[in-house]
């Protein structure tokens, strides 16, 4: 408010410089000179007044960091839903039956969130975290023909500590992403099949560790999407394997570790 | 007399008027320059009153 004032002050006062100016006509050189001296003098002192408002006007407009904490002491949270989409199933709609369970319990989280225009930067802890989750997906028709197709996953994890951090920098059409956790005191099992005529994903994995990490980097280039991301533990056991083909979509990645583990994985979405 | 001599009055009034109600959200320094930017203007403007008058300006009407 205070520079919404100083900006209209500035211009008013500027305006009224400028009502000083009056244009006169001498025959004499020196006179001639002399005043455009004058003129010039006023027009400088305007200008001043201009460049305060001006200034002031491009600092409002200027979007201020934006920081915020919150935090939650024993959070739990459950879900579950099942839909069978039983008018689609009938009419061999293509939408599948699908299901999810979730329970998860966290004895603290702590969130920390920081934004302006070009950075954004949200940070999370979780202490004493625990969390079973499952979902599957049957899919009977495509296009009114019988193309049965199945999803299903399933994850337990526990973790002492859990920190993740994202960031994204850069706006409009090309910006970077990062995406980075830890996990302190970890066990984790994931299984996922997915099965179809046009894609096939096997997933299985199963982690212990003391300390485990994880980080993304996005590069996001005009609707191309570069994504490359490594895992590291330590003091661990634990394997898994993926492959992944779909349309537009080429995933492949494996990790292997006993006592320290790295991964790695890259996707291309074109 | 020459109109320059209506002109430069009004000019110096307006000016004066101006030079007493600057903005009061400048810094000390950014007022010490306006106020000398507003004294120098007034002092072009003396100059070229004393040259007028030298020039016999006051007789003529261009």
């Amino acid at each position: 408010m205070l520079l919404d004032i100083e900006t209209n002050s500035s211009r008013q006062f500027a305006s009224q410089i400028h009502q000083v100016r009056t244009y006169l006509y001498f025959l004499h050189p020196s006179l001639a000179q002399r005043h455009q001296e004058i003129l010039a003098a006023i027009e400088r002192l305007r200008q001043y007044f201009l460049t305060i408002a001006n200034e002031a006007e491009a600092l409002e407009g200027r979007s201020l960091p934006k920081v915020s904490v919150s935090s939650n002491v024993f959070k739990t949270g459950t879900s579950a839903s099942f839909d069978p989409h039983m008018s689609s199933l009938l009419r061999k709609g293509g939408r599948p039956i699908e299901g999810e369970a979730s329970a998860s319990i966290h004895y603290m989280q702590v969130e920390n969130k920081y934004s302006n225009e070009f950075l954004s930067h949200s940070l999370e802890a979780n202490v004493g975290n625990a969390k079973v989750e499952g979902e599957f997906e049957l899919g009977i028709w495509n296009d009114k023909k019988f193309d049965p197709s199945l999803d299903l996953r399933g994850q337990i994890s526990l973790s002492l500590l859990s920190l993740t951090s994202h960031a994204k920098l850069g706006k409009g059409k090309v910006y970077a992403t990062s995406k980075a956790s830890v996990n302190v005191g970890s066990a984790k099992a994931v299984g996922q099949v997915c099965l179809s005529a046009k894609e096939q994903t096997l997933k299985l994995s199963g982690h212990v560790a003391a300390l485990e990490g994880e980080a993304e980097l996005g590069f996001h280039l005009f609707g191309a999407t570069i994504t490359l991301s490594g895992s590291a533990s330590l003091m661990s056991a634990g394997a898994d394997v993926s492959y992944s083909h779909k349309n537009r979509e080429w995933e492949f990645g494996s990790k292997l570790g006993f006592i320290a583990g790295l991964g790695w994985k890259i996707n291309i979405k074109y | 007399m020459h109109r320059g001599y209506f002109v430069y009055d009004q000019m110096a009034n307006q000016l004066d008027r101006l030079a007493q109600s600057i903005p009061s959200f400048l810094s000390d320094n950014e007022r010490w320059y306006v106020s000398k930017s507003f004294a120098k203007i007034q002092g072009l403007i003396v100059l070229q009153r004393q040259e007028m008058d030298a020039l016999g300006y006051r007789d003529k009407l261009f």
